[in-house]
Protein backbone atom coordinates (compact mmCIF):
# COMPACT_ATOMS: atom_id res chain seq x y z
CA UNK A 1 0.00 0.00 0.00
CA UNK A 2 2.81 2.34 1.03
CA UNK A 3 4.62 1.61 -2.25
CA UNK A 4 1.49 2.40 -4.26
CA UNK A 5 1.04 5.70 -2.47
CA UNK A 6 4.67 6.60 -3.10
CA UNK A 7 4.27 5.66 -6.76
CA UNK A 8 1.12 7.75 -7.05
CA UNK A 9 2.89 10.71 -5.48
CA UNK A 10 5.79 10.37 -7.91
CA UNK A 11 3.41 10.26 -10.88
CA UNK A 12 1.58 13.30 -9.55
CA UNK A 13 4.91 15.09 -9.08
CA UNK A 14 5.97 14.36 -12.63
CA UNK A 15 2.57 15.54 -13.88
CA UNK A 16 2.94 18.81 -12.00
CA UNK A 17 6.40 19.35 -13.51
CA UNK A 18 5.12 18.57 -17.02
CA UNK A 19 2.19 20.93 -16.64
CA UNK A 20 4.54 23.59 -15.33
CA UNK A 21 6.95 23.10 -18.22
CA UNK A 22 4.37 23.02 -20.98
CA UNK A 23 2.34 25.70 -19.30
CA UNK A 24 5.17 28.21 -19.84
CA UNK A 25 4.40 30.39 -22.78
CA UNK A 26 0.67 30.29 -22.41
CA UNK A 27 -1.91 32.35 -20.63
CA UNK A 28 -4.25 30.02 -18.75
CA UNK A 29 -3.39 27.35 -21.30
CA UNK A 30 -4.43 29.62 -24.18
CA UNK A 31 -2.21 31.01 -26.92
CA UNK A 32 -1.07 34.46 -25.71
CA UNK A 33 -2.27 37.47 -27.68
CA UNK A 34 0.25 39.90 -29.17
CA UNK A 35 -1.02 42.78 -27.04
CA UNK A 36 -0.66 40.68 -23.89
CA UNK A 37 2.96 39.92 -24.78
CA UNK A 38 3.59 43.58 -25.55
CA UNK A 39 2.16 44.56 -22.17
CA UNK A 40 4.48 42.16 -20.33
CA UNK A 41 7.47 43.46 -22.32
CA UNK A 42 6.48 47.02 -21.51
CA UNK A 43 6.19 46.23 -17.80
CA UNK A 44 9.57 44.44 -17.87
CA UNK A 45 11.16 47.51 -19.47
CA UNK A 46 9.69 49.75 -16.77
CA UNK A 47 10.91 47.39 -14.04
CA UNK A 48 14.37 47.28 -15.62
CA UNK A 49 14.50 51.08 -15.60
CA UNK A 50 13.60 51.04 -11.92
CA UNK A 51 16.26 48.41 -11.18
CA UNK A 52 18.82 50.54 -13.05
CA UNK A 53 17.84 53.63 -11.10
CA UNK A 54 18.63 51.64 -7.96
CA UNK A 55 21.99 50.59 -9.45
CA UNK A 56 20.92 46.97 -9.83
CA UNK A 57 20.17 46.32 -13.50
CA UNK A 58 20.77 42.73 -14.54
CA UNK A 59 22.26 42.11 -17.99
CA UNK A 60 20.00 39.10 -18.60
CA UNK A 61 16.87 41.24 -18.46
CA UNK A 62 17.85 43.19 -21.58
CA UNK A 63 18.69 39.95 -23.36
CA UNK A 64 15.26 38.50 -22.55
CA UNK A 65 13.53 41.71 -23.61
CA UNK A 66 15.34 41.63 -26.96
CA UNK A 67 14.41 37.96 -27.41
CA UNK A 68 10.79 38.72 -26.61
CA UNK A 69 10.66 41.67 -29.01
CA UNK A 70 12.25 39.66 -31.82
CA UNK A 71 9.87 36.74 -31.30
CA UNK A 72 6.89 39.09 -31.11
CA UNK A 73 7.93 40.71 -34.38
CA UNK A 74 8.16 37.24 -35.92
CA UNK A 75 4.71 36.41 -34.46
CA UNK A 76 6.17 33.58 -32.40
CA UNK A 77 3.89 34.40 -29.53
CA UNK A 78 4.65 31.42 -27.27
CA UNK A 79 8.38 32.12 -27.48
CA UNK A 80 7.83 35.84 -27.01
CA UNK A 81 5.63 35.23 -23.97
CA UNK A 82 8.22 32.99 -22.31
CA UNK A 83 11.02 35.50 -22.88
CA UNK A 84 8.87 38.41 -21.71
CA UNK A 85 7.95 36.53 -18.55
CA UNK A 86 11.63 35.85 -17.85
CA UNK A 87 12.44 39.51 -18.46
CA UNK A 88 9.72 40.58 -16.08
CA UNK A 89 10.76 38.08 -13.43
CA UNK A 90 14.46 39.01 -13.53
CA UNK A 91 13.67 42.73 -13.44
CA UNK A 92 11.48 42.25 -10.37
CA UNK A 93 14.17 40.11 -8.72
CA UNK A 94 16.73 42.85 -9.39
CA UNK A 95 14.50 45.40 -7.66
CA UNK A 96 14.06 43.04 -4.73
CA UNK A 97 17.84 42.56 -4.59
CA UNK A 98 18.30 46.33 -4.41
CA UNK A 99 15.80 46.56 -1.54
CA UNK A 100 17.46 43.80 0.45
CA UNK A 101 21.00 44.98 -0.24
CA UNK A 102 20.29 48.58 0.73
CA UNK A 103 20.97 47.55 4.31
CA UNK A 104 22.37 44.02 4.32
CA UNK A 105 25.67 45.03 2.64
CA UNK A 106 26.77 46.43 5.98
CA UNK A 107 26.86 42.95 7.50
CA UNK A 108 29.80 42.06 5.22
CA UNK A 109 32.14 44.84 6.28
CA UNK A 110 35.01 43.44 8.36
CA UNK A 111 35.33 44.91 11.83
CA UNK A 112 38.21 45.09 14.24
CA UNK B 1 15.35 77.01 26.73
CA UNK B 2 15.99 75.93 30.32
CA UNK B 3 18.87 73.80 31.57
CA UNK B 4 16.81 70.61 31.75
CA UNK B 5 15.72 70.96 28.12
CA UNK B 6 19.32 71.57 27.07
CA UNK B 7 20.52 68.50 28.92
CA UNK B 8 17.78 66.37 27.42
CA UNK B 9 18.58 67.64 23.92
CA UNK B 10 22.28 66.94 24.43
CA UNK B 11 21.50 63.41 25.60
CA UNK B 12 19.25 62.74 22.63
CA UNK B 13 21.90 64.05 20.24
CA UNK B 14 24.58 61.93 21.89
CA UNK B 15 22.29 58.90 21.70
CA UNK B 16 21.63 59.48 17.98
CA UNK B 17 25.34 59.88 17.27
CA UNK B 18 26.08 56.71 19.26
CA UNK B 19 23.41 54.83 17.31
CA UNK B 20 24.90 55.93 13.99
CA UNK B 21 28.43 55.08 15.08
CA UNK B 22 27.41 51.66 16.34
CA UNK B 23 25.44 50.77 13.21
CA UNK B 24 26.86 47.74 11.40
CA UNK B 25 29.12 48.70 8.53
CA UNK B 26 29.72 52.25 9.74
CA UNK B 27 33.25 53.13 10.73
CA UNK B 28 35.84 55.79 10.18
CA UNK B 29 37.86 55.12 7.01
CA UNK B 30 40.97 54.54 9.12
CA UNK B 31 39.11 51.89 11.12
CA UNK B 32 37.87 50.30 7.89
CA UNK B 33 41.44 50.16 6.61
CA UNK B 34 42.76 48.56 9.78
CA UNK B 35 39.95 45.97 9.85
CA UNK B 36 40.30 45.26 6.11
CA UNK B 37 44.03 44.57 6.29
CA UNK B 38 43.73 42.68 9.58
CA UNK B 39 41.19 40.38 7.91
CA UNK B 40 43.81 39.17 5.42
CA UNK B 41 46.55 38.90 8.02
CA UNK B 42 44.29 36.66 10.05
CA UNK B 43 43.12 34.67 7.02
CA UNK B 44 46.66 34.13 5.71
CA UNK B 45 48.92 34.30 8.76
CA UNK B 46 51.89 32.87 6.83
CA UNK B 47 51.72 35.38 3.98
CA UNK B 48 53.06 38.90 4.60
CA UNK B 49 50.47 41.54 3.78
CA UNK B 50 52.84 43.17 1.29
CA UNK B 51 53.00 39.95 -0.75
CA UNK B 52 49.35 40.36 -1.79
CA UNK B 53 50.43 42.99 -4.31
CA UNK B 54 51.00 40.00 -6.60
CA UNK B 55 47.35 39.02 -6.35
CA UNK B 56 46.53 35.34 -6.72
CA UNK B 57 50.21 34.65 -7.32
CA UNK B 58 50.86 35.31 -3.66
CA UNK B 59 48.53 32.42 -2.81
CA UNK B 60 49.32 29.80 -5.44
CA UNK B 61 52.92 28.68 -5.90
CA UNK B 62 52.36 26.81 -9.18
CA UNK B 63 50.59 29.74 -10.80
CA UNK B 64 53.26 32.07 -9.44
CA UNK B 65 55.99 30.13 -11.22
CA UNK B 66 54.10 30.38 -14.52
CA UNK B 67 53.56 34.09 -13.98
CA UNK B 68 57.22 34.74 -13.20
CA UNK B 69 58.16 32.92 -16.39
CA UNK B 70 55.82 35.22 -18.30
CA UNK B 71 57.36 38.28 -16.63
CA UNK B 72 60.69 37.39 -18.28
CA UNK B 73 59.18 38.81 -21.46
CA UNK B 74 56.44 41.05 -20.10
CA UNK B 75 53.55 41.46 -22.53
CA UNK B 76 52.93 45.04 -21.33
CA UNK B 77 56.40 46.17 -22.40
CA UNK B 78 55.26 47.52 -25.76
CA UNK B 79 52.56 49.60 -24.07
CA UNK B 80 55.15 51.04 -21.66
CA UNK B 81 57.42 52.04 -24.55
CA UNK B 82 54.51 53.58 -26.46
CA UNK B 83 53.47 55.40 -23.31
CA UNK B 84 56.93 56.85 -22.83
CA UNK B 85 56.84 58.30 -26.33
CA UNK B 86 53.37 59.76 -25.83
CA UNK B 87 54.35 61.17 -22.46
CA UNK B 88 57.42 62.94 -23.85
CA UNK B 89 55.58 64.56 -26.76
CA UNK B 90 55.27 68.30 -26.24
CA UNK B 91 51.76 69.71 -26.49
CA UNK B 92 51.20 71.85 -29.61
CA UNK B 93 50.40 74.89 -27.48
CA UNK B 94 53.43 74.36 -25.27
CA UNK B 95 53.88 72.40 -22.10
CA UNK B 96 53.68 68.67 -21.56
CA UNK B 97 52.27 66.03 -19.24
CA UNK B 98 55.35 66.49 -17.05
CA UNK B 99 54.55 70.19 -16.64
CA UNK B 100 50.88 69.53 -15.96
CA UNK B 101 50.98 66.61 -13.52
CA UNK B 102 52.15 66.72 -9.92
CA UNK B 103 55.71 67.21 -8.83
CA UNK B 104 57.66 64.01 -9.31
CA UNK B 105 55.89 63.15 -12.57
CA UNK B 106 55.86 60.67 -14.19
CA UNK B 107 56.07 58.78 -10.87
CA UNK B 108 52.67 59.97 -9.60
CA UNK B 109 50.45 56.90 -9.75
CA UNK B 110 50.54 56.59 -5.95
CA UNK B 111 48.72 59.93 -5.63
CA UNK B 112 45.59 58.75 -7.43
CA UNK B 113 42.68 58.55 -7.10
CA UNK B 114 42.17 61.56 -4.88
CA UNK B 115 39.30 63.72 -3.88
CA UNK B 116 39.13 67.01 -5.76
CA UNK B 117 37.49 69.42 -3.32
CA UNK B 118 36.89 72.05 -5.98
CA UNK B 119 35.10 69.68 -8.35
CA UNK B 120 33.50 67.85 -5.42
CA UNK B 121 34.35 64.44 -6.82
CA UNK B 122 37.01 61.78 -7.08
CA UNK B 123 39.74 62.42 -9.64
CA UNK B 124 41.56 59.49 -11.22
CA UNK B 125 44.88 59.46 -13.03
CA UNK B 126 43.08 58.99 -16.35
CA UNK B 127 41.00 62.09 -15.71
CA UNK B 128 44.08 64.08 -14.70
CA UNK B 129 45.80 63.11 -17.96
CA UNK B 130 42.78 64.17 -19.98
CA UNK B 131 42.56 67.43 -18.04
CA UNK B 132 46.16 68.13 -19.07
CA UNK B 133 45.15 67.62 -22.68
CA UNK B 134 42.04 69.79 -22.38
CA UNK B 135 44.03 72.57 -20.72
CA UNK B 136 46.39 72.50 -23.71
CA UNK B 137 43.60 72.56 -26.26
CA UNK B 138 43.87 68.89 -27.16
CA UNK B 139 41.02 66.42 -27.46
CA UNK B 140 40.73 64.07 -24.47
CA UNK B 141 41.66 60.45 -25.03
CA UNK B 142 38.96 57.78 -24.87
CA UNK B 143 39.36 56.06 -21.53
CA UNK B 144 39.40 52.61 -23.13
CA UNK B 145 41.84 53.67 -25.86
CA UNK B 146 45.26 52.11 -26.41
CA UNK B 147 46.86 55.54 -25.99
CA UNK B 148 45.39 55.94 -22.51
CA UNK B 149 46.44 52.40 -21.61
CA UNK B 150 49.97 53.13 -22.84
CA UNK B 151 50.27 56.42 -20.95
CA UNK B 152 49.05 54.89 -17.69
CA UNK B 153 51.28 51.84 -18.21
CA UNK B 154 54.33 54.10 -18.51
CA UNK B 155 53.36 56.15 -15.46
CA UNK B 156 52.72 52.94 -13.49
CA UNK B 157 56.14 51.62 -14.47
CA UNK B 158 57.79 54.85 -13.36
CA UNK B 159 55.83 54.71 -10.09
CA UNK B 160 56.95 51.20 -9.19
CA UNK B 161 58.19 50.95 -5.63
CA UNK B 162 56.14 53.92 -4.44
CA UNK B 163 53.58 53.29 -1.74
CA UNK B 164 49.91 54.25 -1.61
CA UNK B 165 49.39 56.88 1.06
CA UNK B 166 46.00 58.30 0.20
CA UNK B 167 44.77 60.96 2.59
CA UNK B 168 41.94 59.79 4.78
CA UNK B 169 38.69 61.38 3.58
CA UNK B 170 37.46 63.89 6.12
CA UNK B 171 35.31 66.48 4.37
CA UNK B 172 31.65 65.46 3.94
CA UNK B 173 31.75 65.19 0.13
CA UNK B 174 34.89 63.03 0.24
CA UNK B 175 33.38 60.83 2.92
CA UNK B 176 30.22 60.47 0.84
CA UNK B 177 32.30 59.36 -2.18
CA UNK B 178 34.21 56.92 0.02
CA UNK B 179 31.00 55.51 1.52
CA UNK B 180 29.49 55.17 -1.96
CA UNK B 181 32.50 53.11 -3.07
CA UNK B 182 32.39 51.07 0.10
CA UNK B 183 28.69 50.30 -0.32
CA UNK B 184 29.24 49.25 -3.94
CA UNK B 185 32.07 46.96 -2.86
CA UNK B 186 29.98 45.05 -0.33
CA UNK B 187 26.67 45.03 -2.24
CA UNK B 188 25.52 41.88 -3.97
CA UNK B 189 24.40 42.52 -7.53
CA UNK B 190 23.61 40.75 -10.77
CA UNK B 191 21.64 37.58 -11.34
CA UNK B 192 24.36 35.55 -9.63
CA UNK B 193 24.00 37.73 -6.52
CA UNK B 194 27.69 38.39 -5.93
CA UNK B 195 29.39 41.34 -4.27
CA UNK B 196 33.05 42.19 -4.87
CA UNK B 197 33.56 40.99 -1.32
CA UNK B 198 31.90 37.64 -2.06
CA UNK B 199 34.95 36.55 -4.02
CA UNK B 200 37.73 38.65 -2.55
CA UNK B 201 36.92 38.52 1.16
CA UNK B 202 34.39 35.80 1.85
CA UNK B 203 35.94 33.24 -0.54
CA UNK B 204 39.46 34.62 -0.88
CA UNK B 205 42.08 31.95 -1.56
CA UNK B 206 39.51 29.45 -2.79
CA UNK B 207 39.24 28.22 -6.36
CA UNK B 208 36.62 29.58 -8.76
CA UNK B 209 36.79 27.00 -11.51
CA UNK B 210 40.51 27.03 -12.40
CA UNK B 211 41.26 30.42 -10.85
CA UNK B 212 42.50 31.25 -7.36
CA UNK B 213 40.57 34.12 -5.81
CA UNK B 214 42.97 36.91 -4.87
CA UNK B 215 43.01 39.23 -1.88
CA UNK B 216 41.56 42.70 -2.40
CA UNK B 217 44.36 44.19 -0.35
CA UNK B 218 46.56 44.00 -3.45
CA UNK B 219 43.93 44.93 -5.99
CA UNK B 220 44.88 48.54 -6.62
CA UNK B 221 48.66 48.18 -6.82
CA UNK B 222 49.33 46.85 -10.29
CA UNK B 223 47.15 48.64 -12.86
CA UNK B 224 46.98 48.85 -15.81
CA UNK B 225 47.26 45.15 -16.58
CA UNK B 226 47.91 43.08 -19.67
CA UNK B 227 45.31 40.32 -19.49
CA UNK B 228 45.62 37.30 -21.74
CA UNK B 229 41.89 37.17 -22.28
CA UNK B 230 41.87 40.84 -23.37
CA UNK B 231 45.00 40.50 -25.51
CA UNK B 232 45.87 44.07 -24.50
CA UNK B 233 46.58 46.37 -21.58
CA UNK B 234 43.44 47.52 -19.79
CA UNK B 235 42.41 49.54 -16.80
CA UNK B 236 41.05 48.75 -13.36
CA UNK B 237 37.68 50.06 -14.51
CA UNK B 238 37.71 47.61 -17.41
CA UNK B 239 38.19 44.88 -14.80
CA UNK B 240 35.29 46.30 -12.75
CA UNK B 241 33.15 46.03 -15.88
CA UNK B 242 34.27 42.46 -16.41
CA UNK B 243 33.50 41.51 -12.81
CA UNK B 244 30.02 43.00 -13.12
CA UNK B 245 29.42 41.17 -16.39
CA UNK B 246 30.57 37.89 -14.86
CA UNK B 247 27.85 38.08 -12.21
CA UNK B 248 25.32 39.16 -14.88
CA UNK B 249 25.01 42.71 -13.65
CA UNK B 250 24.94 45.57 -16.11
CA UNK B 251 28.44 47.10 -16.26
CA UNK B 252 28.92 50.85 -15.92
CA UNK B 253 31.05 53.12 -18.08
CA UNK B 254 34.76 53.45 -17.41
CA UNK B 255 35.34 56.54 -15.27
CA UNK B 256 31.68 56.72 -14.27
CA UNK B 257 31.26 58.36 -10.88
CA UNK B 258 30.30 55.03 -9.30
CA UNK B 259 33.45 53.27 -10.53
CA UNK B 260 35.63 56.22 -9.51
CA UNK B 261 34.15 56.06 -6.01
CA UNK B 262 34.77 52.32 -5.99
CA UNK B 263 38.39 52.89 -7.03
CA UNK B 264 38.71 55.52 -4.30
CA UNK B 265 37.51 53.10 -1.61
CA UNK B 266 39.51 50.15 -2.94
CA UNK B 267 42.72 52.14 -3.25
CA UNK B 268 42.31 53.55 0.24
CA UNK B 269 42.02 49.94 1.44
CA UNK B 270 45.40 49.40 -0.30
CA UNK B 271 47.11 52.18 1.64
CA UNK B 272 50.59 51.15 2.67
CA UNK B 273 50.94 48.72 -0.24
CA UNK B 274 53.75 49.06 -2.76
CA UNK B 275 52.90 49.79 -6.38
CA UNK B 276 54.04 47.16 -8.87
CA UNK B 277 52.27 48.01 -12.08
CA UNK B 278 51.90 47.46 -14.87
CA UNK B 279 51.36 43.74 -14.51
CA UNK B 280 50.32 40.71 -16.46
CA UNK B 281 47.45 38.40 -15.64
CA UNK B 282 45.87 35.48 -17.44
Amino acid sequence: MKTMVEHALRVAGVAVVLVACFGIGSVNGQEPKAEEVAAVISQAQADLMQARSLGHGWSVTSTYIQEAESALAAKQLEVAWAAAERASLTAKQAIRQAEVESSSWQDRVPSL
Amino acid sequence: MNTTSCTTLTRITALLVAMVLSAPGWAEPAQDLAAFQKFYQKRFPDIPLAAHKDGAYALDEAKREQWLEMEDFPPYEIAVDDGAELYDEAFPGGGSYADCLDEGAPAVKQLYPRFDSTAGQVETLEQALNQCRLDSGLEPLAYESEEMAALTAYIAMESRGRVFELASPTEPAALAAYESGKQFYYTRRGQLNFACSSCHLQSVGMMLRAERLSAAVGHATHWPVYRGKWQRVGSLHKRFQECNEQVRAEPLDEQSETYRNLEYFLTYMNNGMELNGPASRK
